[in-house]
Parts: structure tokens; sequence; C-alpha cells
């Protein structure tokens, strides 16, 4: 399957050349990416027991929190607005690490004045429609775009050649709703080059949040693996705790 | 048997023993996947083990596996379990136990595999022990690519966090059932959302 880089060029997206985490079939020992998220309008309570709580307004902090716990990437979930590229071009500074964005409404005017303001890192622009995605291409030039599962250009090739899928899943969709990133995996692998890797933000499990921190990163955490079981190449958390146990998942399975 | 079975051990003494049953009867009853309870025959004793069934079945109405290193054959019981669980670790040992019907099996090596699920055939079930989350995945796809939905796979796990992680990858690779030492809630809770969809438990 394609692969493409990001961040300053030291972590590479997709490239599976089998199932997921099959030795048996020669997989490559590599395993999935895990982003945290970062985001402008945290739901305080979730956030009360964690390592960022004294982070919130500020997301260059937050996500500098997230480096030193060991995370691949940052996803960064804004609004709208002019201060937007300057946020994210601080991130890269301080982080150096691969930032994935995702703006509300998939606000074209955003993106593209993010686009043009990062430079010296492959960002990946979230886009959660076809629409957007078209769009985005358009001025996107080094960084990567996503586009969702539906997109008919998934399968007929795409007019950026470093494009994504984002997808979405967390583990009350149960086994039956991985079938959508097993498809993607499946389908990218008869493609070769033109199979795009997949990229599913698993913070959809914080639905489920009662104020048991511990239960939250067991939901979280299987989460991750079942989408890296199913062929995610990255994976976006919320918690620290789910962001470690994915990692180390992750890790082992990939031995 | 499809779900999730829970362990209770034929060694614990009447208040362990007590104690535990009413538990795993509290987390069938809050979590629809617990759908077994699994005895384990430790103390490698009839009487023992007869009387833990007396005991279960004076309070559980569920379907019930006995695992142990002998399987079921050549008891003198009245009682028989739905399954019951052997350990094999050779075709020698295999062909015993298909030829009493006594299966699942758990098989801890990935290239027994293919020749244990054979001998088998349709309808059976083969119980793997995996001790890794990669040994899991990697039998669980061998079994299913060499003979696809026929047989069906079940894998124990022990307990704690990690006992979790490898039944959701079963799962996912389309094991039918899990047979747990012991799960808590939190956990209980993952697996139920990942068998949620299977009709067969909604």
């Amino acid at each position: 399957m394609r692969e493409m880089y990001i961040g300053i060029g030291d972590y590479a997206l997709g490239g599976a050349v089998t199932l997921p985490f099959l030795s048996i079939d020669g997989a490559k020992r590599r395993r999935p990416l895990v982003f945290g998220e970062v985001r402008d309008d945290p739901v305080p309570e979730q956030m009360d027991g964690t390592v960022f709580r004294n982070h919130l307004g500020d997301l260059p902090a937050w996500a500098s929190v997230w480096k030193d716990l060991g995370a691949d990437g940052v996803c960064l979930k804004m609004a709208p607005g002019p201060e937007a590229a300057q946020t994210v071009k601080k991130v890269v500074e301080r982080t150096r690490m691969p930032v994935m964005v995702c703006i509300g409404d998939d606000d074209v005017a955003t993106l593209h004045e993010i686009a043009d303001t990062v430079s010296g890192s492959m960002l990946i622009l979230g886009c959660s429609s076809e629409g957007s995605y078209r769009r985005v291409a358009d001025f996107a030039g080094s960084h990567v775009v996503t586009t969702v599962p539906g997109d008919p250009l998934v399968g007929d090739g795409c007019i950026h050649p470093d494009s994504a899928v984002l997808c979405r899943y967390d583990i009350r969709g149960g086994t039956e709703g991985l079938s959508e990133i097993k498809g993607l995996r499946s389908t990218g692998l008869s493609r070769g080059d033109e199979g795009l890797p997949v990229i599913c933000d698993v913070t959809g499990a914080w639905e489920m949040y009662d104020g048991d921190d511990r239960r939250m990163a067991v939901l979280e955490s299987n989460s991750a693996l079942c989408a890296m079981l199913a062929g995610a190449d990255a994976v976006v958390v919320r918690g620290s705790g789910a962001a470690d146990m994915a990692s180390n998942h992750g890790e082992e399975l990939a031995l | 048997m499809r779900g999730i079975a829970l362990t209770v051990s034929d060694i614990l003494f009447q208040e362990g023993l007590d104690a535990r049953i009413q538990l795993v009867k509290e987390l069938a009853s809050e979590f629809p996947c617990v759908t077994c309870i699994c005895v384990r025959d430790d103390a490698c004793d009839d009487s023992m083990l007869g009387d833990t069934l007396d005991r279960i079945l004076g309070e559980w109405s569920k379907d019930i596996v006995v695992d142990g290193p002998y399987g079921w054959a050549g008891r003198d019981m009245e009682f028989c379990p739905e399954v019951a669980a052997v350990t094999v670790r050779s075709m020698e040992d295999l062909d015993t136990v298909v030829g009493h019907g006594g299966v699942p099996m758990p098989v801890g090596d990935v290239g027994f595999l293919t020749d244990a699920s054979h001998a088998v055939g349709n309808g059976g079930m083969l119980c793997l022990e995996p001790t890794t989350m990669k040994d899991c995945l990697e039998s669980c796809t061998v079994l299913s690519r060499s003979l696809g939905p026929k047989v069906g796979t079940a894998v124990r796990v022990w307990s704690g966090e990690y006992s979790v992680s490898v039944a959701t990858v079963a799962l996912v690779c389309g094991a039918s059932a899990v047979l747990f030492d012991d799960v808590d809630r939190d956990g209980l809770e993952c697996i139920q959302h990942l068998l949620r969809w299977r009709r067969h438990l909604v």
C-alpha cells in the first residue's frame, strides 16, 4: 500500500504489505502510529483526572505533554478562525512531531491558511467529506489530505498523491463495526501503491465516560486495539492511558 | 457454545465456591455475553469435581463447560457437560479425544492446528490457549484460513487486563467463545460490546 512521510519526514504512514501484524505473511515489523488528541473545546470533567488538566487553554503546551508521554503525533481539533494557523505553527515548532489538523465544519479557508503557513513539516489535513477533500487537495502541496471511506476516489485513484482515509470507530460498534476498516485494508492491498493508509479516530469511546478513568482507558485502548487489528495505520486517542496501552499493543503485535 | 465462560475451580472450599458462583451469576445477569460457567478440574478427583458440579447445577441454568487434563471420556457421572475441554498436546492425544467426542481442545502450537482442525471436522470446536496477543492472532488466522467457519474456535485466557486484550484479539479474529479464568466488569463491558452485534446474544 502507499507509504507517505509525515512530520519532518521521520515518520512514515502506510506502506502495509499484508493484513495487519501477520508475520506469517511477512508483515512489516512496524506498529501503527498513535496520535494524541488536542482540542480547543475539551470537556473539563473528562480532563480533570488527566495529565493535561493544567494545559487545556494552551494547545502547544498540551501537545508538548503528548510528546513527553511518547505519542507519535498529535491531532489538533480546532474551531475555524484566523488564529488557527499560528497555533498549528507553534505546535509544529515546539514539538517537531507529526501533526494532524481537523477544523470544525472542514473550513477550507482555515485549512488553506494552515497549509500555506506551515512549512518544513508535512501535516495531515483532516477532511470529513468528499467535497472538502477535493477542495483541500487542490492546495495541499506536500501535506497529506484525508478523505472518507465512502469516497469513490478511494477505489478509483486519488487526486492528491499523499492521501489517506479517515475513519471513526469505537468499541460500541462491535466486531461488525470493523468491516469498513478491514475492507479498506483488503482493497488497499489489492491495489498496491494505490491503496491508501487508514487513520482511525477512536475518541468517540469517550461518549461512554462516567467519571471512571480506568474504565475509560480500558474502553478506549480496546477500541484502538480493534482498529489496529482491522487495519488502521494510525489511531487518534484522547486519554494518555489508552495511548500508552495502544502503543504497547501495537508494539507487541508488530514484533 | 457461544459467548463467554467464567471459570470456577473445583479446589475452592465451600465458602469460596459459593462466593465465586454468586459472582459469576451476578456477572451473567449483568452481561448477557456470559453464557457459560467453566468448571476447572484442578483437583483431578471425580468426587471433588462432582461436588462442585452439584453445587453449580443447583444454581446455574446456562451452559456448563468442564475443563481439565482428562476431558470427560471415561467419567462415571450422571451429569454430562455441554462441552468438555481437554488439553491436547499431540496427534495421538487428539485421536483419543476426538474418538470420545471430547472437544474443544486447548492447543498451543500453531503448526499443530491445521491437522487438529481437520481431525475435529465439521461442527467441532477447537479451544486455543495463546499466551500472547500475537500468538492468538496468528493461531486464529491459521485456523480460519484452513477451515473457514466449519470449525468454531474458542480461546482460553487467564485474568487481568492483558487477558481482555487477548480476548479482544480473539473476537476480532472471529473466535466464537472465550474462557476467562477471571475478568472484571470493565473487561466484560468491552467483550459485551464486541459481541453485542452477534444475533444469538442480542
